[in-house]
């Protein structure tokens, strides 16, 4: 197959998974609601119930609040879930890379949870909207967490950093804790495909030498 | 603020039914509706304060039934209550004049001072329109109380 077809092809098949997952996290939120409103409903008809079953029934209470909770807790996820799905829509628009680097923190903290790193951010305020590919600078970063997600030891923690100039916007990836100097094969691209990411993007990616890795990215690609 | 006419319109039927029952514990007067067309016939009837309004529907989609209720019924209040809500939505619900946006599921006490707030505002805007026609203003007045979506 021709390199151009397969591309066309691979960005078929990102809009088709895009849209399926934002489809599914709109109705996953709807019944969600449903389950909310009844539960709500619940503790309504106990609190604003006749005192002698109220009292019967107030030991369903922190149930109830617990169900509460934990829907509010898949809401937040599926909302982020929701944004990241129609990222893909655009190949190109504005945005703000706090916004995307908040989305990757959430969806990927159970990887960095499961190996007992934590995963922290320091934006610096005001940072200028971009117009790039989100999706593709949202990929780029992943593997570059996932790759220190695997290779850092439990208790070391990841910090993204960014900061911005007149033209341009830096992202810092910055590692602390013991690097373990191994491969790994976890189906994460080369160094070449991370350099190809980048160009398309218009940026600069530099490694420095404790691990850091830092992104430039021009506030516009034109 | 007692007396407040509320119509909620979503086709998730037990979402309706169950949010109108709680709506209903804390005074106000609801009606439901499940789809768009049924929220047009409603309001021709019976005009509500305020209308709490899903977007994804079957059949008329939310942002079409909200430019025809800002058309043809200036007066009620529009909350849009939606589980698909995207900033673009959003800003376009306030540029068809809709009075706010919520995401679902919202907490019940914060939906019912929306609701409380919207109502407030189109009393006042109400007696606003009144003062400006007892002066002889009828032009303001008209003004007032037809105001339309901002292009």
């Amino acid at each position: 197959m021709h390199n151009e077809t397969e591309q066309a092809l691979r960005n078929l098949q990102l809009i088709f998974m895009g849209k399926i997952l934002a489809g599914f996290t709109h109705e996953m939120k709807n019944y969600l609601a449903i389950i909310k409103e009844s539960s709500g409903l619940m503790q309504d008809l106990i609190s604003m119930g006749k005192s002698s079953s109220k009292k019967d029934a107030q030991p369903l209470v922190p149930s109830l609040q617990l169900i509460d909770e934990q829907i509010d807790r898949s809401i937040h996820i599926l909302n982020h879930l929701n944004r990241f799905a129609h990222r893909m829509d655009r190949p190109s628009s504005s945005f703000l890379v706090h916004d995307i680097l908040d989305e990757l923190m959430v969806l990927m903290s159970r990887f960095a949870n499961q190996k007992k790193i934590i995963l922290e951010k320091d934006f610096q305020k005001n940072i200028p909207a971009i117009i790039s590919d989100p999706a593709r600078l949202q990929c780029l970063i992943y593997c570059l967490i996932e790759e220190k997600l695997n290779r850092l030891d439990a208790g070391s923690k990841i910090t993204l950093q960014t900061s911005s100039s007149k033209d341009h916007i830096l992202i810092r990836l910055v590692p602390k804790g013991t690097t373990l100097n191994k491969e790994t094969e976890n189906g994460l691209p080369s160094h070449e495909v991370l350099q190809e990411i980048i160009r398309d993007l218009h940026g600069e990616i530099a490694h420095e030498k404790n691990e850091e890795i830092t992104i430039k990215l021009p506030l516009s690609q034109e | 603020m007692k007396d407040i006419k509320v119509l909620l319109v979503d086709d998730e039927e037990a979402f309706v039914n169950t949010l109108a029952q709680r709506l209903k514990m804390r005074d106000l007067k609801v009606e439901t509706a499940y789809n768009g067309e049924q929220a047009l016939s409603y309001v021709k009837e019976k005009e509500p304060d305020v209308m709490v309004l899903d977007l994804k529907m079957p059949g008329l989609h939310g942002m079409d039934v909200l430019r025809k209720i800002r058309k043809a019924y200036p007066n009620i209040q529009v909350i849009v209550l939606t589980g698909h809500g995207t900033e673009k939505d959003e800003i376009e619900a306030k540029r068809l004049g809709g009075f706010d946006f919520l995401k679902k599921p919202a907490d019940i006490e914060t939906l019912v001072g929306k609701i409380r707030v919207a109502y407030k505002e189109k009393l006042e805007r109400a007696m606003t329109a009144v003062a400006f026609a007892e002066s002889g203003e009828f032009d303001t007045a008209r003004e007032i109380m037809n105001e339309e979506e901002n292009d």
